[in-house]
């Protein structure tokens, strides 16, 4: 497996995959042109990750917007992870969300009320997002 | 030709953005970086900004995605005519405003007036509870939007109806106006 680094741009968030530290970052904004494909890549990786990979696995997430399009995508990620604690592994996630910023917060309870999975939320300020 | 009263007619209208034109995604991204400057300076509630910031991107980003699907035969018009939006956002003292107004097929128009009327009949947590369903239960359609960015756009205007109006322009076209308002003052 590889590690994948995408740099962040106005439309779409920081990625940093590491399957050998089990780790997975999203930060940013996401409103890509075409979110599929940006996030393709991510599903593969985690696809390969839940045949191959360790025992534990990370996901800090930092999001100051995404849109609609991108929050399909992103509820495709969290079916991933879910099916990686299904095989058996630890699983952590984490949910950074703006100081204030409910609407951000409501959008991780909602993926972790869909999936049924555990979300650790940290409410940060603005420039430590 | 008095362009200069044109401009004040605009200006006293407290409008902030205003175009016309074939969009493309770059040209999006774009006004929506105007749009963002133009709020760090005007809105001092960083959680009014934000929120405007991201219904307005959900909003222009919808356009986009919807401009291409009348056919310009049927209007007799360029197809740079029919694929046309207009914009215009106004920033008022007690709510922001995002207007749009585009050619749609009129074979959509019932289907997106019952979209619509659906969402402004539920409150709050109703609202919530149907954009988990469509997130969780509908596929992406062909253009990659996943139906959800009119439920958005109301769950994070909190509470105020979406408006709209269907004018039909020829037996198979219709002119869409789509009309949201984020009050300024949080309540």
């Amino acid at each position: 497996m590889e590690k994948v680094f995408i740099e962040p741009t106005r439309t779409t968030p920081l990625i940093n995959f590491d399957p050998d530290e089990g780790l997975l970052e999203m930060k940013g904004r996401s409103s890509p042109e075409n979110s599929i494909q940006f996030y393709q890549k991510i599903l593969d990786n985690l696809d390969e990750y839940s045949e191959s990979g360790g025992p534990e696995f990370t996901t800090n997430i930092a999001f100051e917007y995404f849109n609609t399009s991108s929050s399909k995508c992103l509820f495709d990620v969290f079916k991933r992870l879910s099916k990686i604690e299904d095989s058996g592994r630890k699983i952590t996630i984490n949910w950074y969300f703006e100081e204030g910023d409910d609407d951000m917060m409501e959008a991780g309870e909602d993926y972790s009320d869909l999936l049924d999975l555990n979300f650790n939320f940290f409410e940060i300020e603005e420039e430590d997002l | 030709m008095d362009y200069l009263r044109s401009y004040k007619n605009i200006y006293d209208q407290n409008i902030i953005l205003m175009f016309k034109g074939e969009l493309t995604f770059d040209l999006v991204t774009a006004m929506i970086g105007t749009l963002e400057e133009r709020l760090e300076e005007l809105e001092e509630n960083r959680k009014v900004k934000k929120k405007f910031y991201n219904v307005a991107t959900e909003c222009i980003q919808n356009l986009y995605y919807h401009l291409d699907e009348v056919n310009a035969e049927d209007m007799k018009v360029s197809s740079y005519d029919s694929n046309s939006a207009l914009i215009m956002i106004a920033a008022r003292k007690r709510f922001y405003s995002l207007q749009t107004g585009n050619y749609i097929p009129a074979e959509k128009t019932k289907e997106i007036q019952k979209r619509l009327d659906d969402i402004n009949a539920v409150d709050a947590d109703e609202l919530r509870a149907l954009y988990k369903r469509v997130l969780a239960e509908q596929e992406f359609s062909d253009k990659g939007t996943g139906g959800l960015g009119f439920i958005d756009i109301a769950r994070k205007t909190g509470g105020q109806k979406l408006r709209y109006k269907f004018q039909p322009v020829t037996d198979k076209v219709s002119y869409f106006t789509f009309q949201i308002r984020l009050p300024r003052i949080e309540g």
